[in-house]
């Protein structure tokens, strides 16, 4: 089942109807939800359930052994009546006991991802390779259907295990329960990835009211959410993404001018189709009183690429940060290596080496996650490669602004918005393009740049004759006016009254609902391409 | 506490760790930043410090900072 069909639509709307009805009534309303994520999840394939079946069966029956240990450990800590070396002892037993475990389960659930996902790669790099010692022949791919969503829910499980392990969260007693966690229906097709003890709650709901049906305030965010998404991607990107794959598609086999409205395009159709379809996702859970978390916060207004990697795909940023950076930064294995490298390297970068070596192993990780092929793990080095280089200049920066004292005018701001955006994109090209056309490509941009040739041909680019371009300008300022209120919203509300405030979202509502109604491209005969993060 | 912010200094001089805070909840200073920090830290102080523990509550300071240091050296 598409996110974006009517079979969507009609399910979700007898899902609500059971939600507030018998759920409420009987307080079986995380089983409802339970129930349509298993059918949305068989819509897919029922032979795919056994995939987040079993990863959560590991992950439930792995959280609940750490938690016991967790206890026995927090009882040796407490008994004053033990000599202190002998509850270090013990502690320490405990603790390799519990590494045992998440070790295990985090291999098992994690090898079942690589295998599924991976397998092929893996062996057409061990076919090159093999050819590069002088033997002939590749191996065929076995072709594993990649099952829906996981890479998400398999990371959202580990995630939830590691947080036991830590002892920052209790683990669920019930299967079921972590079932539903692990499948929660609108996370399936592209995430975002959630944290355990920020979304159960609301997905178990009040034990004494169950959850209640939406208030007023609640359902308009609901409905702007998904509406706006919609926009996003029926109006936006499903009209660039013609134009932007067929310039892809020349292999970097174009003009400069064309190249550069090909870059362009891809960073900001790709941006209109995840970020419509996280709306989509989060005004559809909130309908069910589950507040999934954020994935962007206006990433366009980053001042630079580590900056922008905190407003973009957040919750995969943010599992890397919690349960990679942070762990790898502080392993003895780095900080071994980071002593033994500060012997013949400088001191001050030895120091530094821990944060760029644990960055290496995030973007490494971050690279293969988006795809099983060479260009995205190269992608993801050179995201890495930017980004270290960028902190190894901060002295640099730091004498330019003492020198001119531009950092925080709003000009300086405006130039590190464009320079994030432009070099965001280029780095994407490395997605797009083996690597020594992405160069020749960049070079040629530069070359041929020539500002009046490129706003002319956008309209040929993007194969639309004019008054449709400015539509589509027209829903790109909309979507950008939005932003804007959004964040700025304190301020409006305290300058208007309520009721200007009502019946101007109101409008605004309606107007979303009718721009997509007639500029959105979908119906009998169109078929809604997938979301492109879908496909991860 | 004087050590703890000659160490913030030497990462970002811009700040006055002596008032400051917020340092992740507000992004004031990077992941990158904060475990060269962490690194920083761990020499000078000779301990250890987990990723339990790089949590905003106990980073947002110098003060915070401290206070973590002080209960890890009394073998927390």
């Amino acid at each position: 089942m598409q996110l974006l069909s009517y079979e969507f639509v009609a399910f979700t709307a007898a899902g609500l109807l059971l939600f507030y009805t018998v759920g409420k009534r009987f307080r079986v309303q995380w089983v409802i939800l339970l129930l349509m994520s298993l059918a949305f999840y068989a819509g897919s394939g029922w032979k795919f359930l056994i995939f987040p079946i079993s990863v959560s069966l590991f992950a439930w029956s792995g959280a609940l052994l750490l938690d016991r240990l967790n206890e026995k450990a927090l009882l040796i800590k407490q008994d004053k009546s033990t000599d202190k070396a002998v509850r270090q002892e013990r502690t320490q037993q405990l603790k390799k006991r519990k590494r045992r475990v998440l070790v295990l389960v985090l291999l098992i659930c994690f090898g079942i991802l690589a295998v599924v996902k991976y397998t092929d790669f893996a062996l057409s790099l061990l076919g090159k390779l093999i050819n590069l010692c002088g033997v002939p022949g590749s191996f065929d791919p076995v072709g594993f259907l990649l099952p829906l969503g996981i890479s998400y829910y398999t990371f959202q499980a580990m995630g939830y295990l590691i947080d036991v392990y830590r002892g920052s969260c209790k683990a669920e007693r019930s299967f079921w329960k972590m079932l539903l966690f692990v499948m929660f229906f609108p996370q399936m097709v592209s995430g975002p990835i959630s944290r355990y003890d920020q979304i159960q709650p609301e997905l178990i709901g009040n034990r004494e009211t169950g959850t209640r049906f939406p208030d007023r305030e609640q359902l308009f965010c609901a409905g702007e959410k998904i509406l706006m998404g919609l926009l996003k991607k029926l109006v936006i990107a499903e009209r660039m993404s013609g134009p932007v794959m067929a310039v892809i598609g020349t292999g970097g086999n174009c003009s400069g001018t064309e190249a550069f409205l090909g870059m362009i395009g891809f960073t900001l159709w790709m941006y209109a189709d995840f970020s419509g379809g996280i709306d989509i996702v989060l005004g559809t859970a909130s309908l069910f009183g589950v507040r999934l978390p954020e994935n962007f916060n206006y990433p366009f207004t980053a001042q630079s690429l580590a900056d922008f990697w905190t407003k973009w795909h957040m919750t995969l940023m943010q599992w890397m940060r919690d349960y990679v950076f942070y762990p790898a930064a502080t392993s003895k294995t780095i900080r071994k290596i980071s002593k033994s490298a500060g012997k013949i390297l400088p001191a001050g970068f030895s120091k530094r080496l821990p944060a760029y070596l644990a960055s290496f192993v995030v973007w490494f990780i971050t690279g293969i996650w988006h795809g099983a092929s060479e260009k995205f793990l190269i992608w993801g080095m050179a995201n890495f490669a930017v980004m270290t280089i960028s902190q190894e200049l901060t002295p640099l920066y730091r004498r330019f602004h003492g020198k001119f004292h531009l950092d925080g005018t709003k000009g300086w701001r405006i130039v590190c918005m464009v320079r994030t955006f432009l070099l965001f994109s280029v780095l994407e090209l490395f997605e797009c393009y083996p690597v020594r056309t992405v160069f020749s490509q960049v070079f040629r941009m530069i070359a041929e740049f020539d500002p009046a040739g490129i706003a002319g041909g956008i309209p040929a680019f993007l194969g639309m004759e004019l008054p449709e371009c400015i539509l589509l300008a027209a829903a790109w300022t909309l979507v950008l006016a939005s932003a804007y209120v959004h964040a700025k919203k304190d301020r409006i509300r305290a300058k208007l009254g309520e009721r200007t405030i009502l019946g101007s979202r109101c409008i605004y509502l309606y107007g979303l609902f009718l721009i997509t109604l007639i500029m959105g491209r979908y119906g009998q005969g169109y078929e809604v391409a997938e979301f492109f993060y879908n496909q991860f | 506490m004087n050590e703890i912010i000659s160490i913030l200094e030497s990462i970002d001089p811009d700040q006055d760790y002596a008032t400051v805070t917020g340092l992740v909840k507000d992004r004031i200073i990077s992941s990158l930043e904060l475990i060269m920090l962490i690194t920083e830290l761990s020499d000078t102080f000779e301990i250890e410090i987990s990723p339990e523990q790089i949590t905003p509550e106990n980073f947002d300071s110098a003060k915070s900072i401290y206070d973590l240091v002080m209960r890890i050296q009394d073998g927390e």
